[in-house]
């Protein structure tokens, strides 16, 4: 499919300047997609997966934000760090333009902390997606760390040497750097996620394996937040393989892949059923555990056109799908 | 004071060029700037950098344009050869600055990479002044650089990782960005013509403290740790623009 794209600038001064990927014929009844900034990045985002994630999803059928907050790259509305109101502003101007009523925030790291924030604050969020956002330790990941630590020597040596020359170099590793951001503490955390579960919001959560002192096994998610496990309209993955900024090109495309799996899993399709007059899907839990992100036959249903077959990548043995409807 | 007006911009052959014009709101000068960003990680680490100096420098009445190259940024992706498209981007942003804003002159101002490309692409972009900031000696060097940074990046992430899920080196990749063999060899091949007229350089503290008019900030371009921030070097933008406004009419 052919897409298009087109600069909007708006908000206070028309001060917010974001890039629109657009699918040939839009189609309104479709939730837009909202990307913000990662970290300091603008709104290309890291090795531009923010481009080529948006020109996926339009290639898709959905109309894709990629969005600079204000005093990030070419935004400057005169409001700082109003993640939330920027974002909100962005879903008004969607809407004003007939493009979408409604929208799928996708942030990754800082991004996914104002995706949670706007999904908060904003009803017309009807699902979103978090990449490498909040980490909460475990009991389980502790001891994996601590056993991944003493089998390296690699890691003991570089641990003495930091004992004996105290001061000296950062300690290596540790989770995202708490300048971007302050992650909720595990209560109120839960209790957003118990929010979107209330609204019926699908959720998609990610993490990599860059932080493996923090977050080092499929499921951690579901031991920090257990209501998530009982809940039908949610996917984990785990792709240990990747890195916090999905720095390869094959860690794009599986990421890619598995968001338009579950986008047209949970928007598409379950529009289609309804739109069919029939029952949407099973709300008994349906656990899925398996060895790839998509299915070939959702990969071939969402992929764009212009990806080439061998593009396709096997993917992780880490990686686990959970809860998905059928 | 009111900011410059910004205005966002696809141009170009079939549009496929995404580009920022800053224009002035007192009368403009006779000269207009076309802001040549460097590439990958070093390119987003500037940008926004770049987006105050030409915001700036619009200040002081010079009207900008920054783009993105063929096939980086908010450009489109494109068939060809990248370096040889991004040095016909470079003239064709030229001609499209001359065309919005009326000015009579053309600089080129690059840094980094995009030192190399605005210094190769002047005569074709018939511009009349070449600004050039923190340019490598050449491609090779530049080339270098990025690859010991690659190498440093890829060990940094792996201290911590279990060997099992070690990241490897990809053959045409670097620091995350596209690096196919011809682009690697084209930029290899990159160097400053000697004593080209209409040439000035600027340098950043660290890279030539030997000189007296070094730009008072520091750029650490071979610093690892640097890759994970915004360079926003606030004295040598202002201190740049008012050497501009003095050179430039």
């Amino acid at each position: 499919m052919t897409i298009r794209e087109r600069a909007l600038q708006f908000g206070p001064g028309r001060g917010l300047l974001g890039v629109l990927s657009l699918p040939q014929k839009v189609d309104s009844g479709l939730p837009a997609i909202i990307v913000p900034n990662t970290g300091f990045e603008h709104r290309v985002g890291p090795h531009r997966l923010h481009v080529h994630l948006c020109r996926a999803f339009a290639e898709a059928g959905f109309a894709a934000l990629r969005l600079d907050l204000s005093g990030m790259g070419d935004s400057d509305s005169g409001r700082v760090n109003d993640a939330v109101a920027d974002q909100i502003c962005a879903m008004d101007e969607l809407d004003r333009l007939g493009i979408a009523s409604q929208c799928v925030p996708i942030g990754l790291c800082s991004g996914g902390h104002d995706a949670h924030r706007f999904a908060k604050a904003d009803t017309r969020v009807v699902a979103a997606a978090f990449l490498d956002h909040y980490f909460y330790a475990t009991p389980k990941s502790r001891r994996i760390s601590l056993r991944q630590k003493l089998s390296d020597p690699r890691r003991i040596l570089d641990f003495v040497k930091r004992r004996l020359s105290p001061g000296a170099g950062a300690k290596a590793g540790g989770g995202i750097d708490a300048e971007w951001f302050e992650q909720p503490d595990q209560t109120s955390f839960q209790q957003d996620i118990d929010g979107f579960i209330q609204r019926q919001m699908p959720l998609f959560y990610l993490y990599s394996g860059e932080y493996q002192n923090i977050y080092n096994y499929p499921d951690q998610l579901l031991d920090v937040c257990p209501k998530l496990g009982d809940y039908d309209r949610y996917e984990l993955h785990y792709f240990a393989e990747s890195d916090h900024t999905f720095s390869q090109a094959r860690m794009r495309l599986q990421l890619i892949d598995a968001l338009l799996s579950w986008l047209h899993n949970e928007v598409v399709v379950r529009r289609q059923r309804i739109a069919g007059g029939g029952v949407p899907a099973p709300t008994a839990p349906q656990r899925k555990i398996a060895a790839a992100v998509t299915t070939a036959a959702s990969v071939n249903q969402t992929r764009p056109s212009s990806w080439a077959a061998s593009d396709a990548v096997a993917l992780s043995g880490f990686t686990r799908k959970l809860g998905i409807d059928g | 004071m009111t900011a410059p007006r910004l205005e966002a911009l696809h141009f170009g052959p079939d549009q496929r060029l995404f580009g920022l014009r800053s224009e002035p709101l007192m009368r403009p000068r006779q000269t207009a700037i076309v802001i040549c960003q460097s590439w990958g990680p070093e390119g987003m680490r500037c940008y926004r950098g770049l987006h105050l100096l030409a915001q700036q420098l619009a200040e002081r009445g010079f009207e900008t344009l920054r783009f993105d190259y063929t096939g980086t940024g908010d450009s489109a992706d494109v068939d060809g050869a990248p370096l040889a498209l991004w040095l016909s981007d470079i003239a064709v942003a030229a001609n499209e600055l001359r065309e919005l804003s009326g000015a009579s002159r053309i600089a080129l101002l690059g840094l980094r990479l995009g030192a190399l490309l605005a210094a190769q692409a002047a005569d074709a972009a018939r511009a009349d002044e070449v600004l050039l900031w923190d340019a490598p000696e050449d491609g090779r060097s530049w080339s270098a650089e990025m690859l010991t940074l690659d190498r440093q990046q890829y060990d940094r992430k792996n201290r911590t990782r279990p060997p099992a899920l070690r990241l490897k080196l990809i053959e045409d990749e670097l620091l995350g960005s596209p690096w196919p063999a011809d682009l690697a060899g084209a930029i290899e091949q990159l160097r400053l013509p000697a004593g080209a007229p209409r040439t000035r350089h600027f340098y950043s503290a660290d890279i030539r403290p030997d000189r007296d008019d070094a730009l008072p900030d520091t750029a650490q371009w071979d610093d690892l740790s640097r890759l994970d921030s915004p360079w926003i070097p606030a004295r040598s933008i202002a201190t740049l623009c008012e050497r501009l406004a003095v050179q430039l009419p």
